[in-house]
This record gives C-alpha cells, structure tokens and sequence, in this order.
C-alpha cells in the first residue's frame, strides 16, 4: 500500500534534515492515506468502499451523459445532452429522478453546499441559445446567472469556490468571478493560441480550485492532453503530460497509456499525500503521479467494459486510485454509469 | 470495513514508525524545492497544433484557386491531420454577390424520400459545384431533421442540431431552428446538419452536445460549409477511411481546418461516405466507400439564368447561355418541358419537334429555321456546346404556342402555357 507513496520521495540531496513538526505532520498524513482507502474519497463519511457499487443505467436513446457528479446522498447529477430532451438531472441508483431542469445542454453540473445546483450550460442548439453558468434552486429558480455573448464561450466547467466566486472554465480560458459577475481572476487568451506561448490552452475540460489557492487545469488537448497545477500569480507549478501524444503505431488503435503522456485526460482529484489521481479517458485508465511529476500507478479499465457493447465513453471520475466511475454509451444507445474496480487490472507502469 | 481498537492502536504504531522512516520535509520546503525547478514544458511545436503544410500550405493553396465560373473558386488542399496522415480536401469558394450565381438546395429525383448521386444531381441541374446536403434515413431515403427548399417546408423534425440554411442573396445561415416556433426571413433552403464547427473565427467542440455518437466522432470523410470575412461561402470536402491511409478528420480537426482556410463560422454537413464534391464537371473527392454513394439532398452552386415554366423551375443539364441577346437552352430538356415529340436527324444535322398541329424544324448552326413548313430567321443558329444542343428559348416557346416573358432583376425566363 505504501510502496506508491515512498516512490514521491524526493531526491536524497534535495530533503532537509527532518523537523518535530514534520514527523507530526507525516504521522497525521499516515492516518489520513490509510482512512482514504479504508473510506473511499467519494462518500468519505458515509460508504464503505463495497458499498460504492454504482451500476446506473438509462433507458434515454436521445440523449448521453456527458457528465455526472456522485452527490454525497449516493444520487447522480447527470448533465443529459442530446438531439432531443437535454437536461440536469438528480436521480437515485434505482433511476428514480428527484430533480430535473430541462432543455439545456449543459457540460457540468454540480451540486452546491446551500442545496442549488452550479449548471454550466453550453447554450448548444435549443433554447435559450445562450451560454451561461447558473445556480438553479431546488424549485427550478435561476437564483445567479452569467450569461456568454457567444458559443464560442460555450462554458465547459463551473464550480463555486469558498470565497463565493464561481471559477468557470470556457473552451480556450478559466476565469473567476464575483457574485456580482465581475471578473476578478483568469488565465488563458479565449482564443487559439499557439502551444509555447504563455497562457496557452488547448482544449480544458475543467479546472478546480485547491486548497493551497492554486488552481488545477486538465487540458483534454487535441493530440493528447496534459493536467497542470497554476498558483494565482498564474505560474506552472505542477504538471503532467505533454500536451501531445506519442503517434500511435499503424497496426495499433487502441492507446494504450505512456509514461509521462495523456492521452484525453477529464478530470484530476489531488490525493491528501499529494499526489494527483488522473481519468485519462484516450487510454482508459487512472492515473496516479507525485508532486514531482513521476508516474506512480496505471490502472487502466479497458478490460473491465470489453464485454459490453459500448459506443461512447463520455466521461470518467476517479474514486480511488483503483476504482472509478464511468459513463458511457451502449450500441442500444442506452447509457450506463458504471463503477469499475480494478484492482484485478492493475498494470504498473 | 470497522476499525477494532486493535486496528487502530496497529496503525498509530506503523504510521509513527513510517513517518520517521520516511523523512519527508515540509509541504513548505516541496513547494519552494518545486518553485525552484518547474518542470519542463514540452510542447508539441505549432505546427502539430494547426495543421501541417504537407507539400503546399492551405495558404498557398488558395493562392492557386482556379475560378471554374464566375464568382466560382476552386482549389484542392493536401496536407496531413493531427496523427500525420494523409490529408486530401476539395474547397470551393463562391462569392455570393455574383451576378446568375445560386446556391441551390437539390433533392434526390426530385422527390422527397429518394436517393440520387451528387453527380446525378449536379448534372441534371447544369451545377458549377456540389456538395452533399444534410443527414438522411439510408433506409428510407427521408432526411433526417428540417428540410425546406425554396421556400417550401418538406420535411420537419426538432433536433437540437446545427441546421444550414440558405437566404435570399445566397446568405448563409448557421444555426438552431425550429419552424414551428419561428420563421427566419428570406430563408430559401434549410437542412438539419451540426455539429457547428466555427464562430467568431474560433473552432468549436459541440458535436457531442449536438447529440452526434458512434462513428460520426472519429475520424471520417467530412462536408462543410463556412463563411469567411469577406463573406465568401466556403465548401469544403476532406476525404476519409481510404486504403492509403487516409483517415479523414475528426470533427475537432475539421473545425480547425475551416477556421485555417479563413472560416468565421462554419457547420459540418453529413459526411462519412455521403461526403462527396463536383466541381468542374466531375466528381473531385474521392467516396470513402470506394464508389459514389446515392444521398437525399445536395447544395449546388448553379450560375445561369433561372427558367421556369408555368411557374416551376426548369433545369438543364447544360445551363442556359446567353448570345446576342438570346437565350439557349438544351434543345431536349426544354422540348421535353413544353411535352413535344423529338426527332434528332444525324445525317443532315436536323431537329424536328412536333406538338399538336405545330413543327418546327431546326438545322445545327443554321440561323434558317421551318415553323410549319414556313421559313423563320433565327438570330441566333442552333449550335452543340458542351456535347448539348442548344436552341434558343424564345423561338421554340413561342414557336409552340407558349409565352416567353424575359424578367431584368433579377434576371430570370417565364415561360407560360
């Protein structure tokens, strides 16, 4: 178990003597990695980890789950998008809906501490036409909205922050901004630019505010992502993958994962040690890496779904370095949402 | 999983053991250590980013564009997609403001639910250019969403998809619509398609919120069509799946495309084995599925002067063509309108066309011409062009009985019978 943590160590010339309070502080970090994985990180206060067994399915042929968030109730939060009937809906595992806002075709949806719901609505074909973030009530009401001029600045992700601002991520910026919709905090140009330049994003899927008041960016990318960690001074910190992907081999369509690359990274969780937990969806696989950039752990789930039928792999959230939630696609165009432990798959890099 | 004080009294042990073990500095000194010594930035180089030049670049391609009709640009592209395959696309670049010059929606045979090829459809409607239309049932042959065509709404169905229509001055418009909720004025044709590819110059990632799955996500042979800033239509087609390899783009990578070749905004229309162009009188893409597929619809960009009898619209595999002042049209398309008999003499060059108690006869290039064994001077002679005879319009309508009014502007023939 702890043989991954041992490898974050850093180089022997580079660590300092030990301190009092660092022993206190790795002692309480101990306790904290092992209650992680005897408590998975979804969940944390309530479910065991054999009780994460999620196998969620939908009878909408109409519509995908391009993104869902597991609600510490145990329900989902599905963004639906599609040609026909797009919503936001709460359901529970039994496919009970016990919430919904319809008629948007939203990229993320989360659900906040005062019981609304954070909607980031692509505004794609259908009414309203207009992308924007909202906070929605329980009752359906737009309680605060920032709305985009275009669908150019179709927003990917929104999540709230302590402060109360919302940190919203657009197809070529992230940006911060105020209950009074002022933007107090961005990076990025909102444009094509090209890779090198300073500032340059690709294709981010989300970005998420830590603790430490650095931000995390996944870059799904377009030949291969990469996730990064940004302080507010908007400097590079931390990052992961290239921003490219090594060319696949002719005979070869399945990507399998390569060290120091990803290949369409969604989304990064930071581990209490550390060290960043990555659902690269190109290779189908979690992804664990250190603080200082090193790969820990592959563990990929393709194996896991090659006896289903399946057409699309929408989304894929990390629950612990060993399991994960994944949407997807059937060829019967019905969708599931499935959790997939793969401990048994497990392929260290 | 319960935690026995046992359990917990083991894990204090271990971690405090660990813990000394382990020697880690403070978070403080890893982000300061981290601070000192980012980590390496390696980029891709822009030129993986955008598309590669290949042997010439995109710019240079348009450079070369040849004009096939007036307000008609055409050019091919080569170049290489984000995996360094193969890329071969067809663009033509229509200026919207040229005088005869039309963006037509075609259906296939005429009638809804049918299939036809794209060079079938171009031919039989004297195009300068085509390209495939929206998506359709293969099955049924209905297509799949909204479909209106001069004016006229065939076909409704509300998906939440990019529909591509053409308005009046063959503007194009880009975008959701439902008619039943609303109408857009001067809107002439309309076909559901998507994903919206480009806006504001910026290419988009909206094919998966436009519902599109499976194999439409990966890579595949693509139609599309755009505008760019000098207002200019671009349609444009990459092949796709070939053997030699090439595999097409994805719809992110068309995006980029139509945004390098100067697209302000563009949409995808259907593509994969539909995907197909004509221009220059033949078929310039190559069919992903080895031969042309039959479709439901196409966009045709037509330049010549609309005819229409008893107020439909006549065309011809040849366009019409104006000499002297005079109107010629395929003699068999427009005898056959007009429902006379023909008879094509190869010996002597002749053409007679009978229609009740009228004939005519006309003779190739001479302008002397028989209406009932009655001598009529033609201003112009019935000539061949294109592997067509042509005749003038004027005389043979009004030769068997029909009117033929002429219409300045826009300029256009009716013929009434």
């Amino acid at each position: 178990m702890f043989a991954w943590l041992r490898q974050s160590k850093l180089k022997p010339k580079q660590i300092k003597q030990p301190k009092l309070k660092n022993f206190v502080l790795v002692f309480f970090l101990t306790i904290a990695a092992y209650l992680l994985f005897a408590f998975p990180a979804v969940a944390l206060e309530t479910t065991t980890e054999e009780a994460i067994y999620i196998d969620y399915q939908e009878d909408f042929k109409v519509s995908h789950p391009n993104f869902f968030d597991l609600l510490p109730t145990g329900n989902l939060l599905i963004c639906r998008v599609g040609y026909q009937k797009p919503a936001v809906a709460e359901v529970t595992l039994d496919g009970q809906e016990v919430w919904s806002f319809s008629g948007i075709q939203a990229n993320s949806a989360l659900r906040l501490a005062n019981g609304n719901y954070l909607l980031a609505d692509s505004g794609a074909p259908g009414p309203p036409y207009i992308p924007r973030v909202c906070e929605v009530s329980p009752q359906g009401n737009i309680v605060w909205e920032y709305r985009f001029s275009s669908l150019a600045q179709a927003p990917r992700y929104a999540e709230r922050l302590a402060n109360g601002n919302t940190l919203i991520t657009l197809p070529f910026k992230v940006i911060e901004v105020t209950p009074a919709k002022k933007v107090v905090w961005s990076y990025g140009w909102g444009k094509p630019v090209p890779p090198g330049v300073p500032g340059y994003l690709a294709c981010p899927v989300n970005a998420t505010r830590q603790a430490n008041g650095n931000t995390l960016v996944v870059d799904h990318g377009l030949i291969g992502g990469r996730v990064f960690e940004l302080t507010p001074q908007k400097q590079i910190v931390w990052q992961y993958g290239a921003g490219t992907y090594p060319r696949l081999e002719p005979t070869s369509k399945e990507p399998a994962s390569k060290p120091g690359y990803l290949k369409q990274p969604v989304y990064v969780v930071k581990l209490p040690d550390g060290n960043a937990l990555i659902s690269d969806l190109g290779t189908q696989a979690l992804i664990t890496v250190s603080r200082d950039g090193k790969l820990i752990n592959t563990v990929s789930w393709r194996s896991s779904l090659t006896a289903l039928p399946v057409l699309n792999q929408w989304w894929a959230r990390p629950l612990t370095p060993e399991k994960v939630l994944v949407a997807f696609t059937l060829t019967s165009l019905r969708s599931r949402i499935l959790s997939l432990n793969l401990e048994k798959q497990q392929n260290t890099a | 999983m319960k935690l026995s004080f046992l359990r917990i009294f083991i894990l204090l042990i271990l971690s405090a053991v660990f813990s000394a073990f382990l020697c880690l500095p403070s978070s403080k000194a890893q982000e300061q250590l981290i601070e000192k010594t980012p980590p390496p930035l390696i980029w891709p180089g822009g030129q993986l980013v955008r598309f590669q030049p290949g042997v010439k670049s995109f710019a240079e391609s348009a450079r070369a564009a040849k004009e096939i009709a007036p307000g008609v640009k055409y050019y091919s592209l080569v170049g290489r997609n984000w995996d360094g395959e193969p890329l071969s696309g067809y663009v033509a670049e229509i200026n919207p403001s040229q005088k005869l010059l039309e963006i037509y929606l075609a259906v296939g045979g005429d009638n809804l639910g049918q299939l036809e090829s794209l060079s079938q459809m171009a031919k039989r409607h004297g195009a300068v250019a085509a390209v495939n239309g929206g998506f359709f049932n293969s099955s049924g042959g209905l297509p799949i969403g909204t479909l209106i065509k001069d004016g006229q709404l065939l076909n409704s169905e509300d998906l939440l998809r990019t529909a591509v229509g053409i308005k009046e001055n063959n503007q194009l418009f880009l975008g959701y619509y439902d008619p039943a909720k609303e109408s857009i004025p001067n809107l002439k044709h309309l076909v559901t398609a998507g994903p919206l590819l480009v806006l504001e110059g910026q290419p988009l990632w909206q094919g998966v919120v436009e519902g599109f799955r499976g194999s439409i996500l990966k890579r595949a042979a693509r139609t599309a069509v755009g505008v760019n800033k000098q207002g200019h239509l671009l349609f444009v087609v990459v092949d796709g799946r070939q053997k030699d390899p090439k595999a097409g783009l994805s719809l992110e990578e068309m995006a980029y495309l139509m945004v390098d070749i100067g697209a302000q905004s563009a949409a995808a229309l259907d593509g994969g084995g539909s995907s197909a162009m004509w221009a220059k009188d033949r078929l310039v893409s190559h069919p992903s599925d080895g031969k042309e597929r039959k479709i439901a619809n196409a966009f045709l960009i037509l330049h010549q002067v609309p005819v229409y009898l008893n107020e439909k619209r006549l065309f011809f595999d040849v366009p019409p063509e104006t000499e002297k002042g005079r109107v010629l049209v395929p003699l068999r398309g427009i005898f056959e309108a007009l429902q006379a008999k023909v008879d094509w003499d190869q010996s002597t060059a002749t053409v007679t066309a009978v229609l009740e108690d009228k004939t005519i006869l006309l003779t190739m290039g001479k302008q002397e011409a028989l209406l009932n064994e009655q001598k009529v001077w033609l201003d112009v002679p019935p000539q061949i062009r294109a592997g067509r005879t042509m005749v003038p319009l004027r005389f043979v309508s009004e030769a068997l009985g029909a009117e033929v009014i002429w219409q300045n502007n826009p300029p256009a023939i009716f013929i009434n019978k």
